[in-house]
């Protein structure tokens, strides 16, 4: 019998860094520790088809058939075109609050758009890659590990997208347009059949 | 502290029981309820198949960049 799955459950979006670190392996058993708390608080746990990508690139094919293989044993966010216009926007959105541009990669953006679009909890070892207003910190965990030869100690944040503030702000950033009949959003994709 | 307070005074805990909500974002509807847009494994085992991946070193030949943040 297939296992029952909450199709209502929140889940923890895994950063690319985050699963590349598993490199090392006393790191990847702190992580595992903290998704298996956050399972016990309801969490499911999922990457971004952008993380898929992320993980592939450049891997020999002995490493990429066995990536595959755990890759599509994880939930999974597909990049479909609602997520790229978002993540469109939300590179706009950015360039209006003055946040410098080089902090953030188009990936980033990406990740960031499927979190909000998904409402998801970031879990990222770069917090700055999902920026206030944006999105806000709502829990931090200091993961200290043992690297080859010395003691390494990263904190490791969740981030929530803050969905009111974003979506007013897109709403009264096309206002201008809409009232002239000028609305430079793109369609809704609700009904759309080629999503 | 009994696991009731214990869970209640944690944000991580806390935050895991918001509602799912839609939401209206660059000309879009968030697409949670869509069930084509996500693939769904049960959480037990994304996380039973992430740690025997670790156990077997999948990931070892992955770039760690202990640099970055």
């Amino acid at each position: 019998m297939s296992p029952k799955i909450n199709k209502s459950q929140r889940y923890l979006l895994l950063d690319t860094n985050i699963i590349s670190r598993f490199s090392n392996e006393n790191f990847g058993e702190k992580v595992i520790a903290i998704l298996r708390e956050a399972a016990g608080y309801g969490y499911g746990v999922a990457i971004s088809d952008l993380t898929y990508f992320e993980l592939l690139n450049e891997a020999s094919p002995e490493t990429e058939v066995k990536m595959v293989s755990v890759l599509n044993g994880i939930t999974r966010f597909y990049v479909k075109k609602d997520i790229l216009i978002a993540a469109g926007h939300l590179g706009s959105f950015y360039k209006e609050h003055r946040l410098p541009p080089d902090q953030f990669d188009q990936g980033d953006k990406i990740i960031a758009a499927t979190a909000i679009l998904h409402n998801c909890v970031v879990f990222t070892l770069n917090g700055r890659d999902f920026p206030q207003p944006f999105f806000k910190e709502i829990d931090r965990r200091m993961l200290d590990y043992q690297s080859r030869e010395y003691p390494v100690c990263v904190p490791a944040y969740f981030l929530e997208p803050q969905l009111e503030y974003t979506s007013r702000y897109h709403q009264k950033r096309i206002e201008p347009y809409a009232k002239v009949g000028k609305v430079t959003v793109a369609p809704k994709l609700k009904n759309e059949k080629d999503k | 502290m009994d696991t009731a307070k214990k869970q209640k005074s944690n944000p991580l805990a806390n935050s895991a029981t918001s509602t799912v909500r839609s939401v209206e974002f660059a000309g879009v509807i968030s697409p949670t309820s869509s069930p084509d847009s996500i693939v769904r494994v049960d959480v037990a085992k994304s996380i039973q198949v992430l740690e025997k991946a670790l156990k077997e070193g999948v990931f070892s030949s992955l770039k760690n960049d202990e640099s970055e943040n």
